[in-house]
């Protein structure tokens, strides 16, 4: 097996290294088995560690829970978070409830006026819009950068066996249906599927590479913000369009010109959300 | 402009819209460090106390979840210090609540709480490093943060911790593969 360390290997699965690093790990796998084996025991260990407890991010939120985030007062005095030891609230997951158990009606109600706060403020809504893009636009770079050929280890399931699959995938990470855009006609080849993170949420992450060999990134993030028609974002390594529909962020990035990405944009969003 | 002592109220607003958002995830994280879920959620709780009392702290515009998850770990680690470590305790309940649909059969679900036990028995540093980049989709950079280490120290724990999980899933019996690919 050539000389790599499994630190390399790791960050190669992960999409941490660098273009060039990448590149010659990709060279050495075309020729070597056991760096091949290597990469696929370090990708199930990753995998193996995500399913084991993707469970529990399924689960509902205990109420106790819930009622501290949306009620507990802030304190209005600084301390430092290292080292300061919070841990006397232990008794609060019992405490707390039975408390407020009378407002528990009513700070159910609370729960859809706290999902909307980050749209009530233009400011924190334009930081919100920019960190999920900005996420997306470095997701998508990271996958770009790295190539398509000879690096299975990118996508955390093939599309080789269809949409339709891929979907079922995707719904069982997520616990949510996902429907994969079919693309072809456009000249498209879905190549896979990933999950990403993404303003905090755990995101679906459609990939496919254009007959030109361009990757083209379509993710999907769990929004509560009201629906948003189709907007446009340059940038130096490709373009993004995003906009939003029944809870769902969407982004699309590539390098294609505008126009095609906008062609596929319309192709993806719901008719009443046309491209402006 | 930004006051020192208390969060404005649009940024609490937003750190506690956030905060409400992460929860499953923070209490994944959480479980995945204390190897139960009654533990996880007393330490979610007080991280979110803590987040919620010293939201000023968040910068905005910065990542929200990567400051909650070192709230967190902090809160964790603190109280490991207090009690020496009992992280084996509460898997046979764990293991009960990990019972839903999604996982259809028996033995994958065998399978998934033997990683989780094998998790829990990996050194601390270990487990918070692989939990915060294989499961909770952490780069280097920002699992660096959480943890305040170099990232150099991120790829060196993930590369330990990931040869020890595969030498112990290797070592215990093969059982049944999932479906999925596992």
């Amino acid at each position: 097996m050539t000389g790599f360390d499994d630190r390399t290997l790791g960050a190669y699965v992960d999409g941490e290294l660098s273009i060039d690093e990448a590149r010659f790990v990709d060279i050495a796998l075309s020729s070597d088995a056991g760096l091949r084996a290597r990469i696929a025991a370090i990708r199930e260990a990753t995998l193996a560690a995500r399913a084991a407890f993707a469970s529990v991010e399924r689960e509902a939120v205990p109420e106790h829970l819930l009622i501290t985030v949306r009620q507990g007062a802030p304190k209005t005095r600084v301390f430092p978070l290292p080292g300061v030891n919070l841990y006397h609230v232990r008794g609060h997951r019992f405490a707390i409830p039975i408390a407020v158990a009378a407002s528990v009606t009513v700070v159910a109600g609370l729960g859809v006026l706290a999902s909307g706060l980050i749209g009530s403020d233009p400011a924190n809504q334009v930081a919100y819009e920019d960190s999920w893009l900005d996420q997306v636009r470095q997701s998508y770079e990271g996958y770009a950068d790295i190539g398509q050929e000879d690096s299975p280890a990118l996508v955390d399931a093939d599309g080789a066996s269809g949409g339709e699959q891929l979907g079922a995938w995707f719904g069982d990470q997520l616990n949510r249906q996902r429907e994969v855009p079919d693309l072809s006609s456009h000249g498209l080849t879905l190549k896979g599927g990933r999950l990403i993170i993404v303003a905090g949420k755990p995101s679906a992450q459609f990939l496919y590479v254009s007959e030109t060999g361009s990757p083209v990134a379509l993710s999907v993030v769990p929004s509560t913000g009201r629906d948003q028609l189709i907007s446009a974002q340059g940038g130096d390594k490709a373009n993004l369009l995003h906009w939003r529909a029944r809870n769902y962020g969407y982004a699309l990035i590539g390098n294609l010109t505008l126009d095609t990405m906008r062609d596929l944009a319309n192709e993806i969003a719901p008719r009443r959300s046309p491209a402006t | 402009m930004k006051r020192w002592n208390t969060a404005s109220d649009t940024d609490l607003a937003f750190v506690r819209s956030g905060i409400e958002g992460m929860l499953p995830r923070l209490r994944r994280f959480a479980r995945g460090l204390t190897g139960n879920l009654s533990d996880a959620d007393d330490i979610v709780q007080a991280a979110c106390e803590k987040a919620l009392g010293c939201a000023e702290q968040w910068t905005n515009g910065t990542r929200l979840d990567s400051w909650l998850y070192r709230i967190v770990h902090t809160v964790w680690l603190d109280e490991l210090r207090r009690r020496r470590h009992r992280s084996g305790t509460g898997l046979e309940e764990a293991a009960d609540e990990a019972g839903d649909d999604v996982v259809a059969h028996v033995e994958a679900r065998l399978r998934l709480e033997e990683v989780r036990r094998l998790m829990a028995d990996l050194p601390e540093e270990q487990r918070a490093v692989l939990l915060l980049v294989c499961v909770e989709g952490l780069s280097y950079r920002d699992g660096a943060k959480v943890l305040g280490i170099p990232i150099g120290t991120v790829m060196s724990r993930l590369a330990r911790g990931r040869a020890a999980l595969l030498t112990r899933l290797g070592e215990a019996p093969r059982k049944a593969a999932d479906g999925r690919g596992m």
